[in-house]
């Protein structure tokens, strides 16, 4: 994912954080471009701009959620790493917008420090999971593999990266632990990733057939 | 054990003390011979006339005249003093009663004789063979009525005593109800006679109607004296019977000789004595109601019923006309003066009864109705005994034996306390939205338990310590509860029992029980409390504490890492508040990972080896170790980055018997665990202080290079789960 000029989108409505998130993005990434948007509509309007690197996506959007920008990103541009940011620390929400497509999340109130190295880690390849997401995902794709066998479960091997990643461990140890490479490690994470997100919006999906409503993935 | 019995059991007593006389009376009636003819007085022909024959297969001519009895070589001629109903009020004298005793007696050895003649106006001789005992059917209605206003009066008088045993009022409406007993029975026997009755029954009986009918008049006017207002002392009331009691005695020695002034003198001068007293009571209660109200509706009843009386009975016969025909009937306006007493009762609370007297009254009855029934089943089985059992045996499985247990539920049907619904009843009344409607709620399970036929509430210094009984088992008393108050409960179970030791027993556990879920349930409220106290002082403290810093500290990067750390104390407590205890495991990978970013940050590079840590799965960290545990950490981490100047940072964990000990080692410049010598910052002392405040143990031990913190945490009774 190192490109020579990473293009970020940042989305974020509030304009004071707008503005320490530029600067923090720009410090922990120089050679950064930094695009700015303070509404899902005009964030809308700039993803078919250009090939975007990184996509930063406030949740509580004035006109929208963010989850729709993140599921747009991902329809037009998969290749795109997408980040959540938000001040809510509780697994549901996180989680929610992990099963939308992100791949990671950052949030406000960490120290600008850990922010701009996670977002360096991030940058050079480094999923960023969190030992305590980690965790969720497993209960997760425990509980569906309980609930209806037809789902996709973990492999035993993601189940194990899962398992590391939840105790603490960061790539590097993970890889050395199951006797991988790094770079499986990494991808192993990014198919964990989606198979969160299919579970999730097949399970959203359900839940608005259930419902009887248009819209899948939504959330209040 | 008399003395321990309840109001019911004494009515009970009553009920059969009336039943008996009844019954002695019938018993009586039946025990004459009976001719089976109807012989009547013609004034007209000045002799016996044979009126009707109720038994079937007599030769007698109906309307034939009959002269005289023959029997056993004796012959009797009859008189029109042997046709007299009433003796008293119709013989003029003395004389003339003793003779009419006499023939009364002869009569009656000659219907004892096995055969009797009789003889006709023209000489005709007809042979009667009397029966040895009257068939009940021969009993004419006037006698049923005597009877059933006998019984019924006294019931009603009894059942007033019943309750109020120590009323002087209600002792001398006892003697009232007594008198009624014996007049209106003995002259059922008599007034309904075949012919003739002997001595000594003719006598007992007359007794028992002369005696009972001066001591109903005087009774009434003796409790006048005292009901409503007291007028003067018992004495008087006493005297007053004494005095009546005298003159039967002086009129049956023959000091009078007029049997009219002798037998209806007094019974004016009782009644103008009662109509006197009654006049002074009214003007006694002028002042009071409540009292007069009482009074009023007493006399109406009485004085209106007896006048009636007076003037249907008593006034003809002064001038000659003979009433005894219609005197039964005439009884059924004294019973009336004791339906209207008990009307005056259940409507203005005569003798302080009030409407649960009606209640027991009624239940009485069904219980007599009852008896009747079975009585009814036994009469009509005697009867037919055509009938094929099997259709008796049908009838009375549909008809009989259902309306019997129908009646039987009803009046005896116990309620035994409700236990399933004891618990919520309790809570219901503990928790309560409102202080008045738990007392209600308490008042109700009070009455639902033990069905008391009245409840007062007591005020504090009346309520007892514990419950008690009270008055021979007629009453209990129960303590007050909080914000309950102390009730006094009368006659359990609709007066149907006492209290006794179990009732006590049973109210100390309601009490107890009460206790148990007021006290739960003001621990509950000081826990909410407490908790809320404990949520805004670790708001002030940590939180505030670290804005504080952030506010008045020089250097920007210090304010800034002070907000930080109360970023993070703020979601420490939020998690803390919603979230669940975590496991051991789960801290320190979260430790770890955060750490790791940070070392990072700061351009340290930290090894902290994955070991087996299987065993910290089992061990549970509540929130508020978490909080404490992750503080300290988190301190001392930040000391080793902002002030060591170490490169690498190595930090181990491992389980020492009931300790957590984590090893923090870095290549830094070392440390003493003195500080800063300038002493700008507190964050040593206070780390100290955290530390000890969870008797934890921290050190510091010089490594060359650097310094190696060893923490060591108790997992002590606190932790919850399985310690290795």
């Amino acid at each position: 994912m190192i490109t020579a000029s990473p293009q970020v989108l940042l989305v974020e409505d509030h304009s004071a954080a707008r503005c320490w998130l530029q600067d923090l993005v720009q410090r922990a990434l120089p050679e950064a471009e930094v695009v700015t948007a303070a509404t899902l509509h005009h964030a809308l309007t700039l993803v078919p701009s250009r090939a975007w690197t990184l996509a930063l996506v406030d949740l509580g959007l004035p006109d929208g959620q963010g989850m729709t920008l993140l599921e747009v990103l991902r329809a037009q541009q998969p290749d795109t790493l997408s980040i959540v940011i938000t001040v809510h620390t509780d697994d549901q929400h996180l989680f929610r917008a992990l099963a939308a497509g992100a791949q990671g999340y950052l949030l406000k109130s960490q120290p600008a420090d850990q922010l701009m190295e996670q977002l360096r880690q991030f940058n050079a390849g480094a999923p960023l999971l969190a030992p305590a997401i980690a965790r969720r995902m497993l209960e997760h794709f425990r509980q569906r593999h309980r609930d209806e066998a037809g789902r996709q479960p973990l492999t035993a091997r993601e189940t194990d990266i899962l398992r590391a990643i939840g105790r603490g461990m960061k790539v590097s140890e993970v890889a050395l632990h199951l006797h991988l490479t790094e770079s499986t490690v990494a991808s192993y994470i990014k198919q964990i990733y989606r198979k969160l997100s299919i579970s999730n919006r097949a399970e959203a999906a359900l839940e608005a057939a259930r419902r009887g409503l248009l819209q899948s993935g939504a959330e209040q | 054990m008399i003395k321990h019995a309840t109001p019911v059991q004494w009515l009970i007593g009553a009920a059969g003390l009336g039943l008996l006389v009844v019954l002695a009376t019938l018993l009586l009636a039946l025990r004459q011979p009976w001719l089976g003819l109807t012989l009547g007085w013609d004034h007209g022909a000045q002799q016996a006339q044979v009126l009707a024959l109720p038994r079937p297969g007599l030769e007698v001519p109906v309307g034939a005249g009959v002269v005289a009895l023959r029997a056993a070589e004796r012959e009797q001629t009859l008189e029109s003093l042997d046709f007299v109903v009433e003796p008293d009020g119709n013989l003029p004298t003395f004389a003339d009663y003793r003779r009419f005793l006499a023939r009364q007696h002869v009569l009656a050895q000659l219907l004892r004789q096995p055969a009797l003649t009789l003889v006709g106006a023209q000489g005709e001789q007809w042979v009667v063979t009397p029966l040895r005992s009257r068939p009940v059917s021969s009993l004419p209605v006037d006698f049923w009525v005597q009877e059933g206003v006998a019984l019924l009066s006294w019931l009603i008088c009894a059942s007033v005593w019943a309750f109020r045993r120590d009323d002087v009022s209600a002792r001398y409406l006892l003697v009232s109800g007594f008198s009624t007993l014996m007049f209106a029975s003995g002259a059922a026997v008599y007034t309904t006679r075949e012919l003739a009755i002997g001595l000594p029954e003719l006598y007992i009986l007359k007794t028992m109607n002369f005696g009972g009918g001066l001591l109903y008049c005087i009774t009434l006017a003796a409790l006048l004296w005292h009901y409503p207002t007291r007028l003067g002392p018992t004495r008087v009331s006493i005297a007053m019977l004494l005095a009546m009691a005298g003159w039967y005695l002086f009129q049956e020695a023959g000091w009078v000789a007029s049997m009219l002034v002798a037998r209806r003198l007094p019974v004016l001068v009782a009644v103008l004595m009662a109509v006197l007293l009654a006049f002074v009571q009214w003007r006694h209660t002028r002042h009071d109601p409540l009292a007069r109200a009482a009074l009023r509706w007493f006399l109406l009843a009485w004085l209106v019923m007896t006048g009636m009386l007076a003037l249907v009975i008593f006034v003809p016969q002064v001038h000659g006309v003979d009433t005894g025909p219609v005197q039964g009937y005439s009884f059924l306006l004294v019973l009336l003066v004791y339906v209207g007493l008990a009307f005056g009762i259940l409507r203005y609370r005569l003798f302080e009864l009030g409407e649960w007297w009606g209640r027991i009254l009624s239940w009485m009855l069904g219980a007599a109705l009852l008896v009747v029934l079975d009585l009814l089943l036994v009469y009509v089985l005697h009867l037919t005994p055509q009938v094929s059992l099997t259709l008796a045996v049908v009838l009375c499985g549909l008809i009989w034996l259902p309306l019997r247990n129908a009646l039987w539920h009803r009046l005896f049907h116990r309620d035994t306390p409700d236990a399933d619904n004891l618990f919520r009843d309790i809570l219901d009344i503990t928790h309560a939205p409102q202080r008045e409607e738990g007392q209600r709620r308490w008042q109700g399970l009070l009455r639902h338990r033990f069905q008391p036929l009245d409840m007062k509430r007591l005020a504090a210094e009346q309520a007892p310590h514990q419950p008690a009984i009270g008055d021979d088992g007629l009453t209990l008393r129960v303590p007050a509860s909080g914000d309950l108050p102390g009730w006094q409960l009368g006659y359990a179970r609709q007066g149907r029992r006492l209290f006794h030791r179990h009732d006590v027993t049973a109210v100390s556990q309601l009490l107890d029980m009460l206790r148990h879920a007021r006290e739960s349930r003001d621990a509950y409220q000081r826990g909410v409390s407490e908790e809320r106290s404990r949520i805004a002082q670790e708001l002030h403290d940590n939180i505030g504490s670290h804005l504080l810093t952030a506010l008045h500290h020089q250097d920007p990067q210090h304010s800034k890492a002070a907000v930080s750390q109360g970023i993070e104390e703020m979601q420490d407590i939020i998690r803390g508040l919603t979230g669940e205890a975590a496991s051991l495991a789960d801290v320190l990978a979260d430790l770890r990972h955060e750490t790791r970013l940070r070392a990072a940050a700061a351009g340290v590079a930290l090894q902290w080896p994955l070991e087996d840590e299987s065993c910290y799965d089992q061990l549970m960290l509540d929130y508020g170790q978490q909080r404490h545990y992750l503080a300290v950490v988190r301190e001392l981490v930040s000391n080793i980055l902002r002030h060591s100047g170490a490169r690498q940072l190595g930090v181990t964990a491992q389980l020492d018997g009931g300790w957590l000990e984590l090893r923090l080692c870095d290549d830094g410049r070392g440390f003493d665990g003195q500080g800063d010598p300038q002493g700008r910052g507190h964050g040593l002392s206070n780390l100290q202080q955290r530390v000890a405040s969870c008797a934890a143990q921290l050190r510091y031990l010089a490594r060359q290079p650097g310094t190696e913190a060893v923490l060591r945490w108790p997992l002590g009774p606190n932790t919850a789960g399985v310690t290795p």
